[in-house]
């Protein structure tokens, strides 16, 4: 069969490809979503000491690292039996918020605004971050880059410097802030308030307001009926630092919902053997291949997927636009993947109010960030959303608190079995036969993996690794009658 | 005035690198005056394909991170030198080896084993594992291969500078970058930063005399923040790592884990660490000593962090 | 030693491969017999390599 190659995907954290089988006809056959890279942390955790897997972890993706730093801080409270002061638990989310809003910036603007905003076949030279600016002009291009600027500066206030932070402990945090830092965090969190809602506006711009690009999001070609998957607190809203893990089934319904240390009961992790990410599914559904519906165990751990799974946001202005994507879309739960850029413009907007609200909490520059931990540690699991989607870190350690094993399941990877839904219907709803396949149109292939912000660096924590061996059969006149792989 | 072609590209990296590049602010204003980035998969949508297509020499300079752990990097790190007059090692993990690095403390076989059959939520009876070559019923299917052993750029190719840093800081990113704009890059073979001596000379703490009877690990105190931390019994490796990022670490009173890479002249910067720390120890008496150090729990993950594949040894002894 | 010794273990080095000891230049026998022990330690350990496992070591 003919194979078009899309190699590498671009605008995303991380390495893939995708190799999309045409057949005589010209038709889409199928279509694979691999991922060639890995490098090995829940293996070379061993022997590390607890207290560095924050730093190391982190590691993992450089786009997020507060996301591993903040689960491997939970992990670590829960492996010495230590609660950090209030101040302390208020300082990590505080952080976090900062974080959430440069990263889900990042992702819109940088990573997959230019589709919308240059437009999806738009030249390649164009369809990027610089394009952008130089469409949008230099005052929304600025605060593009100043909000950026401004919220990694609050993480390098906090955890030192702006990527990889050194900041999470076991039983609190190294640094906290004094009044003169409170007060900036809270000015900029005012400007990012503002940013969100600007946000929230260019994508009704350009948008919703644009006949092409709503019919596309709309379209069934990047629909899919699944499961989502959130954290939410104990009123059912969403919460990226703490709480409980829910989900959904494809008519809204609650499936099932659990508490950190019973997430083995409900995620399996799958292996193929042509890509090195391994595929989450629903335990209590079961895999039944990439397919849709309530009897599939696939599930999405987006934005999309969180709101999907919430009954509602904790800030006012968030739980307005909640309010109106949802009347919008006609309804809980939204299958439609590209309202996905919607829905995290939805939390960018609830992270820079949330970010604002922690500023102006009394306790907030308190100097109480740490407990000291007594207890002997053994095993810890501690769970956060990542941007990405859902985010678990396990370690089991010796008494001195020396990794013996780690086990993570890392936000992305919740997403890849969707991934690959999501490429291969929209490939056979573009790829026609007689229609000529042009750069443009690939691009717009890439348009369905792209909502889910991917971070293929996360996703493939892992490392497997094997020589390669392939054994051929001929027959006695020399002809190939079999060949295996391993 | 032509414009500079410019090529950014991962190997076995985070993506923090390129959050680094992003963080130079509006100066990216400044480099997009004056280069055209010709392939940078982050944010720019140049495939292999373009890349190969490129003739030899025509990229100015190349900006490379990530270590080199599988055939793919290995084939980009010699095709992107050939294409490029000046390749740049940046980052922790290009130039040393980075925190993917302690991959090399085990080989591929034990890493394949806990991925794909140990670990608690994998469900996998049938004993599936990546391969690099598969047959669908479609057709083949091909990923990587995975090496036993991280390298760093420099044990792939030539490399003619190095920006250190896991990630870079800004201000070391920028100097880098304004060199190449103004065409004044410092002599081959330089690590770009802005203070060649040890992070110590960048911290503001009180530095005395280090006379250690315990080291601590990070979450059993809560140092005074005004002194020196290895003096106060933590594994600060201020003194075998290469400054210019400000000490940022140290001053959010967290020792310093030595990103920057070692100091001018030393080949092997966990050695390096290793004896610092041995020297500080205040004792004479073995049993004494051997207490003391019974409270480094973990000697290579602490010294050899980020340098692993860069060192002497650069791998463990696996069977 | 203690400290490189703790370290070399994580490396898969065995403690017989590594020595510290001070000889003075006017102790010529003790540096041969110290010579020679260590020589006959290492003989028994086998030769040294960094490890198998194929792909580019």
């Amino acid at each position: 069969m003919k194979k078009i190659t899309i190699d590498p995907i671009t605008r995303l954290e991380g390495h893939g490809k995708i190799e999309i089988f045409l057949n005589d006809a010209g038709e889409v056959e199928n279509s694979y979503f691999q991922v060639p890279e890995l490098r090995g942390f829940e293996k070379f955790s061993e022997g590390r000491l607890a207290e560095d897997m924050p730093q190391i972890t982190q590691r993992i993706c450089g786009v997020c690292p507060e996301a591993h730093h903040m689960a491997a801080a939970k992990t670590l409270d829960d492996l010495f039996h230590v609660d950090p002061p209030g101040p302390a638990k208020k300082l990590r989310e505080l952080l976090y918020s900062a974080f959430y809003v440069t990263d889900h910036t990042t992702h819109f603007y940088i990573l997959a605004g230019p589709d919308f905003i240059m437009g999806p076949e738009a030249p390649v030279a164009e369809r990027n971050i610089l394009g952008v600016i130089a469409k949008v002009g230099l005052e929304l291009g600025g605060a593009v880059i100043k909000t950026r600027m401004q919220n990694h500066h609050i993480i390098h206030m906090l955890g030192g410097r702006a990527v990889h932070p050194v900041f999470g402990l076991p039983g609190g945090v190294s640094k906290g802030l004094n009044e003169d830092e409170r007060k900036e965090v809270e000015q900029i969190a005012r400007d990012s308030v503002e940013f969100a809602m600007l946000s929230l506006k260019v994508f009704d711009d350009i948008v919703l307001k644009n006949k092409e690009y709503l019919d596309m999001v709309l379209s069934d070609a990047y629909t899919h009926r699944t499961y989502y998957m959130g954290m939410v607190d104990e009123k059912n809203r969403v919460n990226f630092y703490d709480g409980k893990v829910r989900v959904v089934d494809p008519d809204g319904k609650e499936f099932i919902k659990y508490a950190p240390r019973e997430y083995l009961e409900h995620v399996a992790e799958r292996v193929e053997p042509w890509t090195y990410v391994k595929i989450p599914y629903l335990k209590k559904v079961g895999w039944k291949g990439f397919v849709d519906g309530k009897d599939s165990g696939v599930f999405r751990s987006t934005p999309l997927s969180r709101l999907n799974a919430a009954d509602g946001m904790t800030t006012p202005l968030a739980q307005e636009a909640y309010e109106q994507f949802f009347s919008t879309l006609g309804g809980k739960p939204v299958h439609q993947t590209l309202a996905t850029h919607w829905a995290r413009l939805v939390e960018l907007l609830y992270a820079a109010e949330r970010l604002l609200e922690l500023s102006k909490d009394p306790e907030i520059t308190s100097t109480n960030i740490r407990t000291i931990p007594t207890a002997t540690p053994d095993e810890g699991i501690g769970i956060v959303e990542a941007p990405r989607g859902n985010l678990i870190h396990h370690y089991i350690t010796d008494e001195k608190g020396v990794i013996k094993k780690a086990n993570l399941i890392v936000a992305t990877v919740n997403n890849i079995a969707a991934i690959n839904m999501s490429i291969k219907k929209a490939a056979q709803s573009l790829i026609k036969p007689g229609k000529k396949i042009t750069e443009g149109l690939l691009n717009r292939i890439e348009m369905a993996w792209r909502p889910y912000d991917p971070c293929l660096g996360c996703a493939t924590h892992t490392l497997p690794g094997q020589a390669p061996m392939e054994v051929v059969i001929y027959n006695s006149k020399g002809e190939v009658i079999e060949s295996l792989s391993r | 005035m032509s414009k500079l072609k410019l090529a950014l590209y991962w190997a076995a990296s985070c993506g923090g690198c390129e959050i680094a590049q992003l963080l130079i602010g509006d100066k990216i204003l400044k480099l997009a005056e004056a280069a055209d980035i010709v392939f940078w998969p982050v944010a720019i949508d140049a495939k292999y394909k373009d890349v190969e297509a490129m003739p030899d020499k025509s990229i100015d300079v190349c900006l490379f991170n990530g270590a080199i752990r599988t055939s793919e990097q290995e084939h980009l790190a010699k095709m992107l030198r050939e294409k490029s007059r000046v390749m740049i090692a940046y980052g922790a993990c290009a130039s040393e080896g980075g925190i993917p690095g302690l991959a090399n403390l085990f080989n591929r076989q034990t890493i394949f084993d806990r991925v794909y059959l140990e670990t608690q939520s994998t469900d996998n009876k049938e004993k599936v594992v990546p391969q690099t070559k598969y047959k669908v019923p479609e057709g083949e299917l091909t990923i990587p291969e995975f090496y036993d052993t991280v390298r760093t750029l420099a044990q792939t190719v030539d490399v003619d500078y190095t920006i250190p840093g896991c990630p870079p800081e800004a201000k070391t990113t920028w100097l880098a970058l304004e060199a190449l704009i103004e065409g004044k890059l410092p002599p081959r073979g330089t690590v770009i930063t802005h203070n060649a001596k040890a992070v110590c000379d960048d911290c503001p703490r009180k530095r005395d005399v280090k006379k250690i009877k315990k080291f601590y690990r990070t979450f059993e105190i809560i140092p005074d923040p005004e002194i020196c931390l290895l003096e106060q019994g933590l594994l600060c490796a201020g003194i075998a790592t290469r400054g210019g990022c400000g000490a940022p670490c140290p001053q959010a009173n967290m020792p310093c884990t030595g990103c920057y890479g070692p100091v001018d002249g030393v080949v092997d910067q966990g050695a390096h660490f290793l004896s610092g720390v041995a020297s500080v120890i205040d004792s004479n008496d073995p049993s004494e000593i051997d207490k003391i150090i019974a409270d480094i729990h973990d000697p290579v993950g602490t010294f050899y962090r980020y340098s692993l594949p860069d060192s002497l040894l650069r791998r463990a002894r696996t069977k | 030693m203690s400290l490189l010794k703790k370290m070399m273990s994580q490396l898969g080095i065995e403690d017989e491969r590594l020595r510290l000891d001070w000889v003075s230049a006017s102790e010529a026998e003790r540096f041969a017999q110290i010579v020679n022990e260590m020589t006959e330690q290492l003989r028994k350990l086998g030769p040294f390599s960094p490890g198998n496992g194929g792909g580019n070591v």
